[in-house]
């Protein structure tokens, strides 16, 4: 049997993964997935519009850090939690121009142009490995790979813990110094408070609240950003 | 009173004189004869079911025989104490004893007590129920649970108890009593003040069939004069349960410290006049003796629970109880907690009062209850429980928990009880997230909302922070380095595949040479042939082994090599001839050098 020339062989790879990885993006987001009811930027953030002019502002919170997952640089959600953070009377984080950078991209565009950066990564140093094409081209093509390789991993840094919030949806939520009902109070948590969740006891979670003060709250007072299955 | 002789003269004086004598003589007959004077008092004249009267008969003037008890059905009369004083009339201070008698009703009523001398009055004593207008069955307020009335306990015939040193007495009441049933019961301990010097112990009931609880070391204490002696009372409160049915006597002993005269009983009434310790003591008159007083057996009847009628949640309790059950705070919101308290007040055992309160309330989450006893007397006897248990809504709307009910047996009725609470009916607030909004947010000039709804994913969860994603990145990383490796492999096997073809061909070369004696030709191919292998070997180019790095990479063992060089300079200059040359010797280096890199 005869052999591809080396070269030849090498782009066959780099060919297939291209297509391999082409194939899984798009098996899990493709049309086949949008038919599936899930979850849409523009969906949440209608959701928590008509929370926000509902008065239930917890609730209008919450869709917006999901709208904000799912579309991290989108302007009208920022500006919209902004507003309602602040009719709470509650502190908006700043971001940073590096975060607002970084958000720009979506996660599924990130998460494609990172395989698009590891797929040109590769095939450079395999060119430099058998001396094919030009070398500028070849530093080219690394210096892009590495850089869109770099989105989704900074992307997922900023977002990571983000995953572990929640908000407070009731209107006040206590804070127990123990997961039962008659544990003595620590502190409340007003409406629309966003908390990390650090651990969870029958009905109740372990939070953190941003002035870094934890404790107990039962979980019907509070809703999880991201919902665990 | 005397009679005086007044001295006067003649016939009237001794008129007179006879006069006085004749009225002396007749008032001493009439004072020699005359009745002795006794009168009797009462108090009080009205007095609760449970509690007793002071009768009190007094004699005036000579000491005479006392009248004898008077006897009353429903009334029991005890000579508790006898006194002496002075009663002052007509500006005379006359003699006078009493003699003090405890009157203890059994029933309630209006007691006629007859009089103790002919010509004195009737007394009258009324017995009302403990509290005016209260129902029999009122919890705490059965009459003979206040005071229990005193059992006529005699002393005993030549113990220390009939003029002794000290006395014991145990109240215990006049009814049956049931098993676990808690009786408040006194024990009462009289000493004389001089004589006890010490109390050694606190009294110790004896009965194996009860259990009595712990004494304090702070009784109540009561100063008395009897029969003109001081006697300290120690009253102890307690309570006694019996622990299983049957007739049985009780009785408590006090171990005492006394002290004990060595003198005859006449000079002991002299010190009794005297009257006091000191002066007995100081002259060495009495001894230290510890002794132990005992009361008199009482004899108590225990009846059974009945088992017939016997409710399903009765826990034991015995006495009167009634309970009222609260939910607080009165408003929640589903979610949040709230207590239910169940409170159990009234008279009786205490610690055998338990509730299980719910064990499962439909949209109610619960949670075990603790209790707390909080006691009304000084004994436990009266008081209340109350019984917490958290409760969590798990809906909104309006809730009513049903009642809660205790099963307890009454002994003044002799039947079983069940008291219930009333239904409570409490206001669940939805969860507050769907509560009215605040108005402030109503007012938010938000941005206006999407129409395309956009692209969708089945997770909030960025793509690649999916674990399911990681395998994309992974296998591709792993299909390049898998080709880096291929790829190097292969070149490597290739570039072997080339310098073998290549040295054959060279080997022909420089046999043909060697067979012509083409020194030059000979020696460049050889030269050639050498350096690419030597290249190859330290993954150099050729262009880049020169001289010095030819000197510096030969080692020792590669002295022929370095000839070989040598002499290959001279035929390159020219300066070999044929004939010099050892074409086998350096073919067979040639052959070595390339025959090694071959074998790789």
């Amino acid at each position: 049997m005869s052999r591809l020339p080396a070269g030849r062989s090498m782009i066959a790879s780099a060919v297939l993964a291209s297509m391999m990885a082409a194939l899984t993006i798009f098996s899990l987001t493709g049309p086949a997935r949008a038919a599936e009811p899930g979850y849409s930027a523009a969906r949440l953030y209608n959701e928590a519009n008509a929370y926000a002019r509902a008065g239930k502002p917890g609730m209008a919170v919450l869709h917006y850090e999901r709208a904000a997952l799912l579309a991290p640089g989108d302007a009208d959600i920022d500006a919209n939690l902004g507003l309602v953070l602040r009719s709470q009377h509650l502190a908006v984080a700043p971001r940073s121009t590096v975060a607002r950078m970084l958000s720009w991209p979506s996660p599924s565009t990130a998460a494609l142009g990172g395989e698009l950066g590891l797929l040109l990564l590769g095939g450079a140093l395999l060119a430099a490995k058998r001396r094919m094409s030009n070398r500028t081209v070849r530093w080219v093509a690394g210096a892009l790979g590495v850089l869109l390789l770099s989105l989704p991993v900074c992307q997922g840094m900023l977002l990571w813990p983000r995953l572990k919030d929640a908000v407070v949806i009731a209107h006040e939520a206590q804070v127990l110094e123990s997961p039962v009902p008659m544990a003595a109070p620590l502190f409340t948590l007003p409406e629309a408070q966003t908390v990390s969740v650090l651990a969870g006891h029958d009905e109740f979670l372990l939070i953190r609240s941003p002035d870094d003060r934890s404790g107990w709250v039962s979980a019907a007072s509070v809703a999880r950003v991201v919902s665990r299955r | 009173m005397r009679c005086g002789v007044v001295r006067g003269g003649g016939s009237g004086v001794a008129a007179v004189s006879f006069a006085v004598a004749l009225f002396c003589v007749a008032f001493g007959a009439s004072t020699a004869s005359a009745e002795p004077l006794w009168y009797a008092t009462l108090e009080p004249k009205e007095i609760p079911l449970g509690s007793v009267a002071r009768l009190t008969m007094t004699n005036i003037g000579t000491v005479s025989k006392p009248p004898s008890l008077p006897v009353v059905e429903g009334l029991s009369f005890e000579v508790i104490g006898h006194t002496r004083q002075f009663e002052f009339s007509n500006r005379n201070s006359v003699p006078a004893s009493s003699i003090i008698i405890e009157v203890t009703p059994q029933l309630a009523g209006t007691y006629y007590i007859p009089p103790i001398t002919p010509t004195a009055q009737p007394l009258i004593l009324h017995v009302t129920v403990a509290h005016a207008g209260a129902a029999a069955s009122e919890p705490g307020n059965t009459n003979y649970l206040i005071r229990p009335p005193v059992q006529a306990i005699a002393p005993k015939k030549g113990s220390p108890l009939t003029d002794g040193p000290a006395f014991v007495r145990l109240n215990l009441p006049s009814r049956d009593v049931f098993v676990g049933e808690s009786v408040p019961v006194d024990i009462v301990v009289g000493v004389r003040s001089g004589i006890v010097t010490a109390l050694n112990g606190l009294p110790t009931l004896h009965g194996g069939a009860f259990t009595l609880n712990n004494l304090s070391h702070q009784p109540d204490r009561e100063e008395r004069i009897v029969d003109a002696t001081h006697i300290t009372l120690l009253t102890w409160h307690s309570l006694l349960a019996a622990v299983k049915p049957g007739m049985f006597s009780l009785d408590v002993e006090t171990p005492l410290t006394v002290k004990i005269s060595k003198r005859s009983r006449q000079d002991s009434a002299l010190d009794e006049l005297l009257g006091d310790p000191f002066l007995q003591n100081y002259f060495g008159a009495s001894v230290s003796k510890q002794i132990t007083v005992a009361s008199p057996s009482a004899r108590l009847n225990v009846l059974p629970i009945p088992a017939q009628g016997r409710p399903a949640d009765f826990s034991g309790a015995v006495g009167t109880f009634k309970i009222a059950s609260e939910l607080s705070p009165a408003r929640g919101a589903a979610g949040d907690p709230l207590t239910l308290r169940l409170r159990v007040s009234g008279a009786g055992n205490f610690d055998r009062v338990n509730s299980a309160m719910f064990e499962h309330l439909n949209d109610w989450k619960t949670y075990p209850p603790k209790s707390s006893f909080h006691a009304g007397d000084g004994i436990g006897y009266r008081g209340e429980k109350i019984f917490e248990q958290p409760l969590v809504a798990s809906r909104a709307g309006t809730h009513s928990i049903p009642p809660l009910a205790f099963s307890y047996f009454d002994p003044a009725t002799r039947r079983f009880e069940t008291a219930r609470s009333a239904v409570l009916t409490i206001e669940i607030a939805p969860t507050l997230a769907d509560q009215a909004p605040s108005p402030a947010v109503r007012l938010l000039a938000l941005r206006p909302d999407r129409a395309d709804q956009g692209p969708q994913t089945t997770s909030l969860t960025p793509l690649y922070l999916r674990p399911t994603f990681f395998a994309v990145p992974s296998l591709t990383t792993l299909m390049f380095a898998g080709t880096w490796l291929v790829s190097r492999r292969r070149q490597a096997t290739l570039a072997t595949i080339r310098i073998s073809r290549s040295a054959r061909r060279h080997l022909a070369d420089l046999a043909a040479a060697a067979v012509a004696r083409d020194v030059p030709s000979y020696f460049a191919t050889a030269r050639a042939m050498l350096l690419e292998a030597l290249a190859q070997r330290w993954q150099l180019s050729v262009a880049q082994l020169t001289d010095d790095v030819l000197r510096s990479r030969l080692g020792t063992e590669s002295e022929d090599i370095r000839e070989f060089f040598l002499i290959s300079d001279q035929a390159r200059y020219g300066r070999s001839t044929s004939a010099a040359v050892d074409f086998s010797r350096w073919t067979q280096l040639i052959r070595r050098e390339i025959g090694m890199k071959e074998r790789r």
